[in-house]
């Protein structure tokens, strides 16, 4: 398969082979309930209740939630309502830790035990997410019975600021190999392949050396080139089958099942030694940080206290709280979130070097149609969606975006392609206005003490500036496309009332000649 | 820590690459040419480039005046376009045809049309048939025989009347023999053209494409031999290199591209062998192209993967 995409510059600050470190977790954690996209878990603790680390603080509800798992041992303190890193609005327990350093674990399987129905309820149990698109539960790719040809392990590493899936890769090495027969010993697959790219050849080779002492002949290795985008499971499916499935839709359905690094080191985990999943290792750097690296960061702990261990430079006036990568992450409007299952990478950058340029007028050179990894044809879209056609947008097959950014990222006219692509998608959708457009903050019960380091504003003016120069006015464009349902309404109306005219003239007539006759 | 956040959408970075180092990048490109056109045709052509090019962008600004009520230059366009006018234009032409050129080209073929990455037709091209069809005879007489070689016919009218003999191909190359300020040198285009296709700034399939059909019905028109004197002379290679490939008007895909290049070389061809249309023909060849490019695109729509059927 012909791989499309941007090349994008490496930039990993992060010194290479400098292993994995322990974040020190904080003094209190605010635990997002909602992880990944899916349906809200509940709560099963109360404010003052006594909780080890990985006991269970909230419980699956409707069909695709998961379970959460208390990140250290403390006591809950209290309750909030507001937004996670994701921009969905959840409920968030807050944990004041104590040093008692209690646990409360399931118990391992042994070989015997591991049979695919346990190994996929333990995988439901141990409240594992994807970290790369779409985030969802883990579980929930291993629910169809489909024939299952391939597990593949993504650790290609596409963002250029992203390496903690090398790190793991390197100083975890039988860990992660171990989880991942797990895994395909849970979905039954007939191979496993650790796909790689250019970029991260030191991880390939401690991974083959490893495999080659294992003699596991199953599992395989294969390097794609390096260009971005890599962290959608659907496009890895295409590149590995040929054949894409529809957003929404689950590989396993062509037989194939994409993995994270993480998720297999998890896995490993909660299977081996009964560890539910709790923690995540993800790449904090950026400019603006001073001791860059690959951490494990606890479930639920605040940005702020990520940033306070790691260390920011202080001359910059203006900075950036990327969460989830340079070329796709949301860029944070405020330091109150905390440090989900989903993340991979958290970047603290100035904006200097990101500023977005003002749009001019696009070029017609192609670069963009020959960027999009789903051959879109990004120009007309464009044109389409700044015109408001939506009907047009959907024609030329808008919802088969992925949201990736690459189309914008090579755009020389720097327009806000994908951008609109993704406000488009959501008019198709008809989600618009569904989504929180700023952080609520509720206090539901309690207190909640992990604010107290939020100093940074945010900038709202600059948010507005962007946001309008980048979309055209929700209201109107609700407003446009109202009116368009209102006139075809109308229209067919007016077509019905002339239809039944027409019969009953026709009725009338056949009635007179009836009469003449 | 009292400082603030920035929210933009992602992605958070783009390619460092713009418009205006397009352009940039072209102009750098078409120096060399120009350069030599100055060097082998005198002052005449050194006024032209500097006449064409300061009204481009005096047209721009005022245009743009006019419109939007606001003075400034957004973009090296205009730049590009005076540069490549005057190229096109005939060394010994009078200093008015620059200045009428340049108008036409970033009034009426650009500004009118909305702009850049609006206008349908290459305004340079639109501009120089135009001069062509103001100035007939004035052109005709004009190509022939330029700077120093007085009363010697442009090499493209002894090639269409099947003479190769008369014109060196080692003129041709490098310019020395009369034609338009920088179309002459073929040395220099190639070059420039070869540098801009590495540098992936102009597309290398239109070109290409190009080149195989004309020289295909050259060839069946008026056998092997005439296919390196007609291909060197009368401009085509400029154009097929640095107008062709114009990204605003030609199209979006890349089968749409490699159709738009075989069109134009067998179109540009026809006109050479069987029409005797001279100089104005690759011009009025790429014209035609241009109208033809948003149909290509439309035939040649891209099919987007993993799209949910209704
Ligand atoms: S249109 Fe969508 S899928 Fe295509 S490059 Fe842009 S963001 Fe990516
Ligand atoms: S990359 Fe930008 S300038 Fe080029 S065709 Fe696409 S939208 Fe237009």
């Amino acid at each position: 398969m012909d791989q499309r995409g941007v090349k994008t510059r490496k930039r990993n600050l992060i010194k290479k082979g400098s292993g994995l470190f322990e974040l020190r977790p904080p003094e209190y954690f605010s635990v997002p309930l909602l992880a990944a996209d899916g349906d809200m878990p509940v709560r099963a603790v109360n404010v003052g209740e006594k909780v080890c680390e990985g006991s269970l603080i909230a419980k699956p509800s409707g069909r695709y939630g998961s379970f959460v798992y208390s990140p250290c041992s403390g006591k809950v303190v209290g309750i909030v309502r507001k937004l996670n890193a994701n921009g969905n609005e959840c409920e968030h327990v807050v944990i004041e830790r104590d040093l008692e350093n209690e646990k409360e674990l399931m118990s391992p399987l042994d070989a015997l035990e591991q049979t695919p129905e346990q190994l996929l309820k333990r995988l439901y149990m141990s409240g594992m997410t994807d970290n790369f698109m779409p985030y969802e539960p883990a579980y929930k790719k291993y629910l169809l019975k489909c024939n299952i040809k391939t597990l593949i392990i993504n650790c290609t590493e596409d963002d250029p600021y992203q390496s903690c899936d090398s790190a793991m890769i390197e100083t975890l090495t039988s860990e992660v190999v171990e989880g991942a027969r797990l895994l395909k010993k849970l979905c039954k697959a007939d191979q496993i392949v650790f796909i790689f790219t250019l970029a991260n050849m030191s991880a390939e080779t401690s991974l083959r050396n490893h495999i080659k002492k294992l003699g596991d002949k199953t599992i395989k290795i294969k390097t794609y080139s390096n260009v971005y985008p890599l962290h959608n499971s659907r496009l890895i499916a295409y590149y590995e089958t040929g054949k894409m499935v529809v957003r929404g839709a689950r590989t396993a359905q062509i037989g194939v099942i994409v993995e994270s690094v993480s998720n297999c080191l998890d896995f490993y985990n909660a299977v081996m030694k009964g560890i539910p999943c709790t923690q995540r290792a993800v790449s904090v750097t950026g400019k603006n940080t001073l001791r860059k690296a690959n951490y494990f960061i606890k479930n639920g702990t605040p940005i702020s206290h990520v940033l306070k261990l790691v260390g920011t430079k202080k001359e910059y006036d203006d900075n950036m709280l990327i969460y989830g990568g340079i070329m796709s992450g949301i860029a944070q409007e405020t330091l109150d979130i905390s440090v989900g299952l989903g993340a991979s990478v958290i970047i603290f950058t100035d904006s200097g070097d990101y500023e977005k340029d003002n749009e001019t007028p696009c070029i017609n050179c192609g670069r963009c149609l020959r960027a999009c990894p789903v051959r879109l044809n990004v120009k007309r879209l464009d044109d389409a969606i700044t015109l408001r056609r939506f009907d047009m947008a959907k024609k030329l097959g808008v919802d088969a975006c992925i949201d990736c950014g690459a189309c914008s990222y090579v755009c020389p006219a720097k327009r806000f392609l994908a951008q609109r692509m993704s406000f488009a998608k959501d008019i198709v959708d008809g989600k618009v206005g569904k989504k929180p457009t700023s952080s609520n903050y509720i206090l539901i019960e309690g207190e909640d003490l992990t604010r107290q380091g939020v100093e940074f504003e945010t900038d709202t003016k600059k948010i507005n500036e962007t946001q309008s120069s980048a979309l055209p006015e929700i209201d109107e464009m609700l407003k446009v496309l109202n009116e368009k349902t209102k006139q075809e309404e109308e229209e067919q109306a007016r077509k019905n009332q002339e239809m039944q005219a027409k019969l009953a003239k026709k009725d009338a007539k056949k009635n007179d000649e009836g009469g003449k006759k | 820590m009292n400082s603030k956040l920035v929210v933009t959408p992602a992605p958070h970075v783009t390619k460092p690459f713009s418009t205006n180092m397009l352009m940039f990048a072209v102009v750098i490109a078409l120096m060399p040419t120009a350069i030599s056109g100055v060097i082998n045709f005198g002052t005449n052509a050194l006024w032209m480039i500097i006449i064409s090019v300061g009204c481009s962008f005096v047209f721009d600004l005022l245009f743009r005046f006019m419109v939007t009520k606001k003075f400034n230059i957004v973009d090296l366009s205009s730049l590009v376009t005076g540069l490549m006018v005057a190229l096109v234009l005939p060394a010994k032409a009078p200093l008015y045809f620059a200045v009428i050129g340049s108008f036409l080209a970033i009034v009426i073929f650009k500004g009118c049309f909305g702009g850049l990455g609006r206008n349908i037709l290459n305004p340079t091209a639109a501009a120089r048939v135009v001069l062509g069809l103001m100035f007939s005879s004035l052109t005709l007489s004009l190509f022939s025989g330029g700077g120093n070689m007085a009363d010697v016919g442009s090499p493209l009218s002894y090639f269409m009347l099947g003479d190769y003999s008369s014109i060196t191909l080692r003129s041709l190359f490098f310019g020395t023999a009369p034609g338009a300020i920088g179309t002459a040198s073929i040395f220099c285009i190639l070059i420039a053209g070869v540098l801009l296709m590495l540098f992936s700034i102009t597309n290398f399939v239109m070109p290409v494409c190009a080149l195989a059909t004309f020289i295909l019905t050259v060839w069946l028109g008026k056998g092997s031999i005439a296919i390196i004197p007609f291909l060197f002379s009368g401009g085509f290679l400029f154009v097929a290199f640095f107008m062709l490939t114009d990204p605003v008007s030609s199209p979006l895909t890349m089968w749409g591209k490699l159709f738009y290049g075989l069109i134009f070389g067998a179109l540009a061809g026809l006109f050479r062998v069987y029409f005797v249309m001279g100089e104005t023909g690759v011009f009025v060849a790429l014209i035609i192209c241009n109208i033809l490019a948003p149909l290509l695109d439309k035939i040649f729509q891209p099919h987007p993967i993993g799209i949910r059927r209704a």
